[in-house]
């Protein structure tokens, strides 16, 4: 759990820029001192005291404090999760104000659904998309160039080259990320399709990560650091890439540079200390950096033929020296990356979901996996841990919802009822009986009014303790239809759920709704099932996992109290046979 | 007199508009525990929420008035606070000072929100590598010994950037309110 403030230890904040109350005197300067610390995170409990001293019954310094309490909550609003600033604020048709005027019992101009296309998930400000400058300056020693071994280049001191950013212009985004590097390699919350901005750099500690730049793909082993900088170019100092590029791409490190033509190479970038290069198909033209210093004739460029390797080194004594090399062992296909997934998680993919939460190490600040890299990857919203032991630590899939928890993915899973849906999921109920939300991707108009319109599907353990499962039909008055599972769940046991929505034939081109079959299973064995229609209205409602209302965060309810883990959407029904065998197979996977 | 009351759907709606400034207002009261800023902002939304049927708005701004009964709402769960032992320690302040704090935010409720709206334009002009550094301490919550350990630097030289950093945006923030050179 997260406590920001105070911090015992306190930042050593000796500067007098950070007010260093102690060489001043006066309540004033005093003050502006202990908001200086709340502003840095730093106030200890006694400054607390201390502000409460000096702002009570002083209306100016109470002033003060509040006004600084406000900028900070401001600046972690607008940053929060990385948040582009854009205009968060959402448009709220018609104005209240405009309310004012008009009758309380006017009908409403549509009773329709009138979302206007944003989604909450939209407004609040998530993925600052900040756009991080920064150093490539490579520096080398001003010695003279050593006649041997190979080729060896005289360096010349370089200033610090400054890559011109821009505004975070998009040069490629994230394409796929395992679960390690979504859950604790990356320096902070990038998602599946996260774009990447010119000159951004992208930091992956460990894990591995697809990314799609110019049209081509990088693989990027963690540890590595690597920044697109240009439409054809992408900067790694440090770590492991494999780049399959149709056309031509250059990849820079601080040492050298590689250009591939229709090729596929690998890169081991080892900042100031050297590079080597592997071609693995196609053409490659090694040199030695630009900003290295060079002989005229150009000697240090070299082709690295299919299957070689060349290793460019930086030397204090002989510039950059070039050797021929050990071809490097590297991610050459993503397939490769995902090969130490669990077993269970292999057979819920091959099923192609549409969207598949796995729910590993869910905490604050951090994207919630969507493993089929779809980009359906959710935020943990509510009270979840900060932090939590450490990712080589044996650690148990799943995550524990604490009943003021829930995940919502960052965009719905365009399912299409007319071709049906499956959702399962693996639940461990603690809280109850009472409505708890497994997984909902659901909107209701006009609730327990005669217009009342329900749309989409939960997933519930139910306020009778049995598993439901409803659906929306979208006609006026209706409201959820409900279907019961016949026995009590089992708490704190493992139980897979799953419920299918299956179509009538021939009601492809339908409109309005759909009619089919929605049916219920639990532990593999369909326990319910009943004729239901389904409205095909859609706009931007929600998928939330562990919670079921449409409403601001702080208004969730029927929220989950248990465990749940690999909560997997398809966009087709999941034939019955396969459901029993998630059932069987995945009881283990814990 | 209007005396009408406000839909759940426009609820919903405005609440997304206003919920940081309310969630400030919580935040000033409670003070340093961030966990129980959101409990409260939680309970506080909850029971406006429950009572939505019972509010009324009389005036010529509905959605300033709907904003300040939740934010009484969530004066009285803070104040509950005080009432419950193990969470009264959770709290900053006493019951004088958070009374008068609330008071002075329902006075100074519109210099508040300009304020608020000079610092959201200000951080657009801000330069990414300033950007980044913000997000570390207020988005992510990183401590300054954190933020110095990712850039690579000392926790001094990281402390001096953001107080230049804060005193840039406090700038930016009297130019644009035409407050420069007031204290």
């Amino acid at each position: 759990m997260e406590r920001s403030v105070p911090n015992p230890s306190g930042d050593p904040v000796t500067s007098s820029e950070a007010n260093d109350e102690t060489a001043r005197g006066g309540p004033i300067e005093e003050l502006d001192g202990l908001l200086e610390r709340l502003a840095l995170g730093s106030l200890d409990p006694a400054g607390w005291n201390r502000l409460g001293d000096l702002i009570r019954g002083d209306r100016a310094a109470a002033l003060r404090y509040v006004r600084a309490a406000h900028d900070n909550e401001t600046l972690r609003e607008e940053t929060r999760g990385g948040a582009p600033l854009q205009d968060a604020t959402p448009p709220v048709t018609p104005p209240l104000s405009a309310l004012a005027d008009a009758s309380a019992n006017a009908p409403k101009p549509d009773a329709g659904p009138q979302r206007d296309g944003w989604s909450l998930t939209r407004v609040l400000p998530w993925g600052l998309a900040v756009s991080a400058s920064f150093l490539m300056g490579w520096v080398l020693s001003t010695q003279e160039s050593a006649p041997e071994p190979a080729a060896a280049v005289r360096s010349v001191p370089q200033p610090i080259a400054m890559v011109d950013t821009g505004r975070s212009e998009p040069l490629g985004h994230i394409t796929g990320l395992t679960p390690v590097a979504s859950s604790d390699g990356l320096l902070r919350s990038r998602k599946v399709r996260s774009s990447l901005g010119r000159g951004e750099v992208f930091q992956l500690t460990r894990g591995a990560a697809r990314l799609r730049v110019a049209g081509g793909e990088v693989l990027v082993e963690g540890p590595a650091v690597l920044s697109a900088i240009d439409i054809r170019t992408v900067f790694v100092r440090q770590g492991k890439v494999t780049v399959r590029h149709p056309g031509e791409i250059t990849i820079q490190t601080p040492v050298a540079i590689a250009t591939g033509q229709g090729a596929t190479f690998a890169v081991v970038a080892e900042g100031d200390a050297g590079a080597t290069f592997h071609t693995i198909a196609g053409s490659v033209l090694a040199d030695v950096g630009p900003e290295r210093g060079r002989r005229q004739d150009n000697e240090d460029a070299c082709v690295v033929g299919v299957g070689e390797a060349v290793r460019f080194a930086a030397s204090k004594d002989a510039g950059v020296v070039r050797t021929a090399a050990k071809p490097p062992a590297t991610l050459q296909a993503w397939d490769t990356a995902t090969n130490d997934l669990h077993d269970y998680e292999k057979l819920v993919l091959s099923d192609k979901p549409l969207a598949y939460w796995p729910l590993y190490r869910v905490r604050r600040h951090r994207a919630v996996l969507d493993l089929t890299q779809n980009g359906h990857d959710g935020y943990a919203i509510g009270n979840w841990p900060t932090e939590l032991s450490d990712v080589h630590a044996t650690q148990s899939r799943g995550a524990y919802f604490d009943g003021e928890s829930y995940i919502e993915a960052d965009r719905k899973p365009p399912i299409d009822l007319r071709s049906g849906f499956t959702i399962e999921s693996w639940a461990r109920v603690f809280g109850g009986p009472e409505y708890q939300s497994v997984f909902t991707s659901r909107w209701v108009l006009e609730s327990n009014t005669p217009q009342e319109q329900c749309f989409g599907f939960t997933v519930y353990a139910g306020a009778n303790d049995k598993w439901q499962v409803w659906t929306g039909s979208g006609e006026y008055g209706e409201n959820w239809q409900q279907l019961h599972g016949p026995d009590d769940l089992t708490r704190d046991r493992w139980t897979h759920v799953a419920a299918s929505f299956e179509p009538d034939a021939g009601q492809e081109e339908a409109y309005g709704s759909v009619e089919g079959v929605v049916r219920l299973f639990v532990d593999g064995q369909q326990v319910a099932e009943a004729r239901r229609r389904m409205s095909l209205e859609d706009f931007e409602w929600p998928a939330r996992i562990g919670a079921a209302e449409f409403v601001p965060q702080s208004l969730t309810s029927w929220l989950f109290r248990g465990e749940l883990r690999d909560v997997a959407l398809y966009d087709h029904v999941l034939d019955p046979t396969r459901i029993e065998l998630h059932s069987e197979q995945g009881r283990s996977a814990t | 007199m209007q005396g009408t009351g406000v839909e759940p759907d426009d609820f919903v709606l405005l609440v997304a508009r206003h919920g940081p400034r309310v969630r400030a207002f919580i935040a000033t009261l409670v003070g340093y525990d961030t966990d129980v800023i959101d409990e409260v902002m939680q309970s506080t939304l909850l029971i406006a929420w429950k009572k939505l049927a019972t509010f009324r708005y009389s005036e010529e701004n509905p959605e300033e008035e709907l904003v300040r009964w939740v934010c009484t709402i969530a004066r009285f769960e803070t104040l509950g606070y005080l009432r419950d032992k193990k969470r009264r320690k959770t709290l900053a302040f006493d019951e004088q000072v958070i009374g008068e704090l609330a008071d002075l935010q329902e006075h100074e409720a519109g210099p508040l929100e300009d304020r608020r709206m000079a610092l959201r334009d200000c951080l657009k002009k801000m330069q990414p590598k300033q950007l980044e550094a913000i997000q570390l301490r207020y988005g992510l919550g990183l401590s300054m010994p954190e933020i110095a350990t990712r850039e690579q630097r000392s926790v001094k030289a990281a402390t001096v950037a953001m107080c230049r950093l804060r005193k840039a945006l406090e700038k930016c923030i009297r130019q644009s309110l035409g407050t420069e050179g007031l204290a």
